[in-house]
């Protein structure tokens, strides 16, 4: 083969077309740039061209290189070996139009050619690209469940247990549901505005009204000319509260904003205008002014309503319920025990009135029955703000979960919310739900366990529940690992729903008072105590009572005050002569050592 | 007389092989190679050849080289010792499949 009559030369060798700067500069590979040589050998289209092929062949041969879409140094390879195969077919003699026909269809050889090019080049730069179209399908995936999660809405509407409890609410004709009676009480009276202010000074370390030298004077003047107020809050207890727990008050942020729930310095005192918690307060209050006062008809009319209060929060659908209303019922008791342990007496008060008494408390010994069906509505209504009808956790349902997690593991609760680590977190939402979250069936099956739990834990007496509040104890098994938090977050949300160790404690409380007060009707028939608390029934009290520490009869001395102490054995199961040693903290934990003293009651709230 | 496309890429690169077997050719050398040898029964164009010779590279059953020295850059392709093994072994199985062709009445001649 010849190629004398096809003059040509080597790209190499070919003058540049564009002698401009940029043209040089782009068409140069790196190597040669960095030796100050802009030699511009990577314009493929110059190789075609210095070849001098006829037009039709020169034509081919650049849609074949332009197709092949490689690299510049992988195309003037490919120019190079075609340009050269064509006038090596000319030098040969053949025609332009044979080799055109002979060469095959363009596209499919630029797409041959880059496959096979592409196929050669490094393991480094595939392996990039491998990396490289992960990222791209990882970003279009999680677009897509961005999408799907944002295309979820909370199933709210297709709870199961909250059917029967909107029924019992919507039943009640308006004129007879008590939190709209709350509202216009507490708004036209501007009791926050006026009463809290007040009250903040009153509330002991335990968080209970105590009387003091600063405000209680002021506080006791405004309930004594106040009574036709206190009279429309008694009055407002007799009704169910009934108010769909869309919001723990009941108020809307226009009463929030007409009770000032900001004090003067700004601080956030919300809590107050709960009305069944403010109105114990109050009536707790009125009752210690009342007793002052030895108004024997005020005292009565404030026990019946603060233990009408109580049943009335109890009947509230929540799962913090029960324990406010024992809670409520708890102020009672411990104001009816310091009546009695007082030196002034309850003398003022019939034998008649203390029985009354004590029929009012022993009817609410029903009252604190572990309430999981309210309770269980409750976690419906959560778990429907998790998940949607399709049983795809939604973005409500994430963000409770972090929520959640912040205020339970993550940080401490003390601590304010992180928008940055929140917004990544929310950001995280879609590949942290495809990956780790329950879809809504798991979840079910793992909120009717904890049910199923708590009921057995319910049934159980006090004695034989775990020392830990069972209420954190279950949180924190489940959801231990923040693998098992992120996986199982609506637990933290939706159970368990009761303290059953505080309820089961205020139920041993409650017993102390019919203790306390059948001790006293003895004292008054008998002038003298009995000598064991066995001696108490069947008259004074149906069976003799328990001490729930232990299971055992529960015991009874004469203090140093001349006044009964009432007691448990406690946890060390021993009787340790009425002598409590456990920490005045709040510490949930009971001392190992000492009794379980329940009357007194107003020892320190370290409880049993 | 053209090949179909499914018995071409089998039968065109073990040709190319065997080609090359012979001593290195650049692409147009390689082609008319084929052509003349073959009556033009396994002529392919360069759309077909550069792509096969690419892939025969990337399986490092050729080799290739540039020569710069004469009038236009060449690229010469050449066997390597795994393109040989091949060879060899695609030749043996080949064989066999005309033998069986040829005992069906397809190929060969036999009856």
């Amino acid at each position: 083969m010849s190629d004398d009559n096809h003059p040509s030369s080597t790209a190499a060798t070919a003058p540049l077309h564009d002698t401009s700067w940029f043209y040089r500069a782009r068409y140069t590979p790196l190597r040669d740039a960095m030796r100050g040589h802009l030699s511009a050998r990577l314009d493929a289209r110059r190789v075609i061209a210095n070849a001098k092929l006829p037009k039709p062949l020169a034509d081919v041969t650049w849609r074949v290189i332009r197709g092949t879409r490689l690299w510049r140094s992988e195309k003037v390879a490919v120019a190079e070996e075609l340009t050269s195969h064509f006038l090596d077919g000319l030098a040969a003699g053949t025609t332009a139009d044979e080799l055109l026909a002979a060469f095959g269809d363009p596209r499919v050889a630029a797409t041959l050619i880059r496959r096979a090019k592409k196929r050669a080049r490094s393991w480094t730069w595939k392996s990039l690209k491998g990396v490289q179209y992960g990222i791209v399908a990882m970003l279009v995936l999680y677009v897509l469940l961005w999408v799907r999660l944002l295309m979820r809405e909370p199933s709210l509407n297709e709870t199961k247990y909250t059917d029967a409890a909107w029924a019992k609410i919507d039943a009640i004709p308006d004129e007879e549901v008590a939190w709209p009676e709350f509202r216009r009480i507490f708004v036209e009276h501007k009791l926050t505005h006026v009463l809290i202010p007040l009250f903040r000074q009153l509330i002991d370390e335990q968080g209970r009204v105590a009387p003091n030298d600063t405000t209680w004077h002021e506080v006791q003047a405004y309930l004594d000319s106040h009574q036709h107020v206190m009279d429309e809050l008694r009055h407002a207890t007799r009704y169910p509260y009934d108010h769909k727990p869309s919001r723990d008050t009941g108020f809307t942020d226009e009463d929030f904003a007409a009770f000032g729930v900001t004090d003067s310095s700004g601080k956030d005192i919300r809590y107050f205008a709960n009305p069944q918690t403010t109105t114990a307060m109050f009536l707790r209050a009125d009752l210690i002014a009342a007793v002052e006062h030895r108004d024997r008809d005020r005292v009565m009319k404030d026990v019946k309503a603060i233990i009408a209060l109580s049943q009335q929060t109890d009947d509230r659908t929540g799962r913090w319920m029960g324990t406010t209303a024992s809670g409520i019922a708890g102020t009672l008791y411990v104001q009816l025990d310091t009546l009695l342990q007082s030196d002034a007496g309850s003398d003022f008060l019939t034998d008649d009135d203390l029985k009354t008494i004590a029929h009012l408390v022993a009817a609410n010994a029903s009252l604190y029955d572990i309430q999981l069906d309210s309770a269980r509505t409750w976690s419906d209504i959560q778990l429907a703000r998790y998940y949607d009808a399709g049983g795809g956790m939604t973005l409500e349902g994430i963000e409770r979960t972090y929520d959640r997690q912040r205020q339970f593991r993550w940080l401490n609760r003390n601590q304010p919310s992180r928008p940055v680590l929140k917004s990544l977190f929310t950001m995280l939402s879609p590949p942290i739900i495809a990956l780790f979250t329950d879809d809504r069936e798991t979840a079910e099956l793992y909120v009717a366990a904890e049910f199923a739990r708590i009921q057995t834990a319910a049934a159980s007496p006090l004695w034989e529940l775990p020392v830990s509040n069972d209420y954190e104890s279950t949180r924190t098994e489940i959801t231990q690992t923040t693998l098992g938090a992120l996986r199982h977050g609506y637990l933290l949300a939706m159970t368990p729903p009761v303290h059953l160790r505080e309820i089961k404690v205020q139920q041993a409380q409650q017993e102390a008072t019919l203790v306390g007060l059948a001790l006293e009707l003895y004292r008054r028939e008998h002038d003298r105590y009995p000598n064991s608390l066995a001696e108490l029934s069947p008259m004074y009290l149906p069976n003799p009572p328990t001490d729930h520490s232990t299971g055992k009869p529960l015991l009874f001395k004469i203090g140093a005050t001349g006044k009964p102490v009432i007691y448990g054995r406690g946890r060390d199961g021993d009787d340790d002569g009425g002598v409590q040693s456990f920490s005045t903290t709040r510490s949930r934990e009971p001392s190992k050592d000492g009794d379980w003293v329940l009357v007194p009651m107003d020892l320190p709230a370290g409880r049993y | 007389m053209q090949i179909e496309r499914e018995l071409m890429r089998g039968a065109g690169p073990l040709a190319v092989l065997s080609l090359l077997k012979q001593g290195e050719m650049y692409g147009y050398e390689i082609v008319e190679a084929l052509s003349q040898r073959t009556d033009g029964i396994l002529a392919m164009g360069q759309s077909t050849l550069y792509p096969m010779l690419y892939n025969l590279e990337n399986q490092k059953l050729v080799a290739s080289r540039e020569d710069r020295t004469g009038p236009r850059p060449r690229r010469y392709y050449r066997l390597t010792k795994k393109g040989e093994q091949r060879l060899a072994r695609d030749r043996e199985q080949w064989t066999q499949l005309v033998k069986a062709m040829g005992n069906l009445g397809i190929a060969g001649g036999a009856a």
